[in-house]
């Protein structure tokens, strides 16, 4: 790395979109249909064509409303019994079932395929593991050229990308986002952009807990983001909400990889665990997934007793499925056959997702968050269990309402000295003789994350969470030692990860129930309290000191207010 | 060859085009000194981008050794 210090490029747009995932790319087009004549940038950790959760595309569209067929109303009900269990704003389901179809449409137009009938009507099948009325949410679609179909939506319109560029930090005054920051990982470069509306469409957080192979990258969600938007939009001064609520799923043991649902449902298949007794799991309660959580035993998932039909199948699914590859290679290098041998089941680590989850940027149905000129939509944002369908719809929302911020307001001044500032606390540690490499860092880091906050959590456990968490504030980050620009971005990321980690811990301390099953099971209290606990917790930085501070907000029900 | 790492390159196949690096969603790999594509950061998520994209089919996806 050469010792210079580089100069931090300044360049200028109207609508400046961080992450050029499925949301971002959305944003990006429907803010340029809206407003051909604006200038819309998308700034990519790396190369838009594959990048993000769908880089190798998805093999369903998992909420769509089709007229005739289901109904949004159905959907808002659906996703409160399966899903958030009363802690909803029912506002922001309905607002994506309603629009769901006219995006399918939009998709198909660009060249994506549903699965007809005969009659040509959709297939619609289950979404929600248990049977709600009305349920037939889930679309097969053939979408694992998703993202070059998507990308060359954004070249077609000529909409400026910068790859290869990680978001550093967000521009802003705590009253209002007018930029961003960043550099480019291959380059060194540093580049400031400064905008009238800024889209957050930066995904998840992956790489959280550990995953049982103990590979760093071995995550269920996609491992380039490591919480990089909900640290960001936090030290902007944004609300965020549901940090309590942890993805924690079983999976393949170490592929990491779901068996896939549709055999459960179609297929005979049998669960058991080191005793040869069922268990249930996927298509079991809440109870269910604790009892299994907390019994520690492994399981197993038995084929050998379906028919030949019946395997091939579901080596279908699994062979078309966008996760096709890890999966072939598992079977092939383990030398393992389901006619025979049983597939290990385990839960996994756990992550802060919304696509799967409940966590993220606090949004209303316009996708603007609590700052002004700030917008978030896909993983980043909190529209719980929104799935792909949701990136789409609010990516889509984002991009027309930074348009109409953009349009009635200039961009700031660019103060100079502040990100002079940033670039050089970032480039610190290329300048250490000696100090901790980032992934052995962020493997300290996420052992402390999958030992105390991971549930089974209890309130000692998450005090002590806390206490590393201020030491490695204090102590650890300023020991990072990199030696290339990639691993500047992973020293970057590794701040990102410890962020969600208070987050998640704060949020979890404060919620003395559980209401989630496996995602925020408390041993101190294991029961569901609604007459306390119907409500979100939500976190913001507190300016002047710098600290995390808590607070409770209520639920939002469609019926309460369409009555008064 | 490293037979730990998850992602094989044949290098009689690959023509150095770059596309692989280009456009690896985790931004493991890099041409090295013979202008041939190697797997230079141990961060690969198996996601398969590369097999997809390779005009020559020079690559082979393993699991990484941890996940074998």
């Amino acid at each position: 790395m050469p010792s210079e210090k580089p100069e931090t490029k300044i360049i200028e747009t109207d609508v400046l979109i961080i992450g050029g995932g499925s949301a971002g790319c959305m944003a990006a087009i429907a803010a340029h249909d809206a407003a051909p004549a604006l200038d819309i940038t998308i700034l990519e950790k790396a190369n838009i064509k594959r990048s993000g959760t769908l880089a190798t595309g998805m093999d369903a569209l998992n909420v769509v409303a089709i007229p005739g067929l289901s109904t949004p109303e159905d959907y808002v009900k659906g996703v409160d019994l399966d899903h958030t269990h009363g802690v909803i704003d029912e506002d922001l389901h309905f607002v994506l079932a309603e629009k769901s179809f006219a995006m399918l449409k939009k998709l198909e137009e660009w060249g994506v395929g549903f699965e007809k009938d005969d009659t040509g009507q959709y297939v619609g099948t289950p979404n929600f593991y248990g049977s709600y009325p009305g349920d037939k949410f889930c679309i097969p679609m053939a979408g694992l050229n998703l993202k070059p179909i998507l990308s060359r939506q954004v070249k077609k319109r000529k909409i400026k990308v910068i790859n290869h560029t990680i978001t550093t930090s967000l521009l802003s005054d705590y009253k209002r986002v007018y930029g961003a920051c960043g550099f480019n990982i291959r380059n060194g470069k540093f580049i400031a952009c400064l905008a009238k509306a800024v889209i957050l469409a930066a995904g998840g957080c992956g790489r959280f807990g550990l995953p049982s192979s103990g590979y760093l990258y071995g995550t269920f969600d996609f491992p380039g983001n490591a919480g990089d938007g909900y640290s960001m939009a936090y030290r902007a001064g944004a609300k965020l909400r549901g940090f309590e609520y942890a993805q924690h799923f079983a999976e393949i043991k170490k592929l990491n990889v779901p068996l896939g649902k549709e055999y459960d449902m179609e297929f005979d298949t049998k669960l058991v665990n080191e005793m040869g007794e069922d268990v249930k799991l996927h298509e079991g309660s809440d109870d269910d997934n604790v009892q299994a959580l907390l019994s520690g035993q492994t399981m197993y998932e038995k084929f050998s007793h379906l028919p030949e039909e019946a395997i091939k199948q579901i080596e279908e699914i699994w062979f078309a499925s966008e996760r096709k590859h890890p999966i072939i290679s598992f079977f092939r290098e383990r030398g393992m056959d389901i006619r025979k041998d049983p597939v290990e089941i385990g839960f996994e680590e756990i992550a802060l997702c919304s696509g799967h989850g409940s966590t993220g940027i606090k949004v209303d149905t316009d996708t603007a968050t609590t700052i002004k000129g700030l917008y978030a939509c896909g993983d980043v944002a909190c529209v719980p269990s929104q799935y792909l369908t949701g990136a789409f719809v609010y990516g889509e929302i984002a991009g027309l309402s930074a348009v109409a911020y953009a349009k009635k307001c200039d961009t700031e001044k660019i103060d100079l000295q502040t990100i002079q500032n940033q670039a050089e606390m970032i480039l610190a540690c290329t300048d250490r003789a000696e100090g901790v490499n980032p992934n052995e860092f962020e493997l300290k880091l996420r052992k402390l994350i999958t030992e105390y906050l991971t549930p089974p959590r209890s309130a000692e456990k998450l005090k002590t969470a806390l206490k590393w968490i201020k030491r490695f504030r204090n102590e650890d980050v300023d020991l990072l030692k990199v030696e290339d620009w990639h691993e500047l971005s992973k020293a970057v990321e590794v701040r990102f990860i410890l962020d969600c980690a208070e987050m998640t811990a704060r949020s979890s301390l404060e919620r003395n129930e559980t209401r989630w099953g496996v995602s925020d099971y408390r041993s101190d209290f294991p029961e569901r309290d609604d007459e306390n606990w119907l409500k979100f917790v939500d976190l913001e930085m507190d300016h002047d000191s710098g600290e995390m501070v808590v607070s409770t907000n209520p639920v939002v029900r469609r019926e309460k207010k369409e009555a008064k | 060859m490293n037979s730990t790492m998850s992602v094989e390159i044949d290098m009689e196949l690959c023509n150095g085009c770059g596309i692989c690096v280009e456009i690896c969603p985790l931004d493991c790999l890099r041409l090295n000194e013979h202008e041939k594509a190697f797997l230079k950061y141990d961060e690969c998520w198996y996601c398969g981008s590369c097999t997809l994209e390779c005009p020559e089919d020079a690559i082979i996806l393993r699991l990484p050794y941890l996940v074998r």
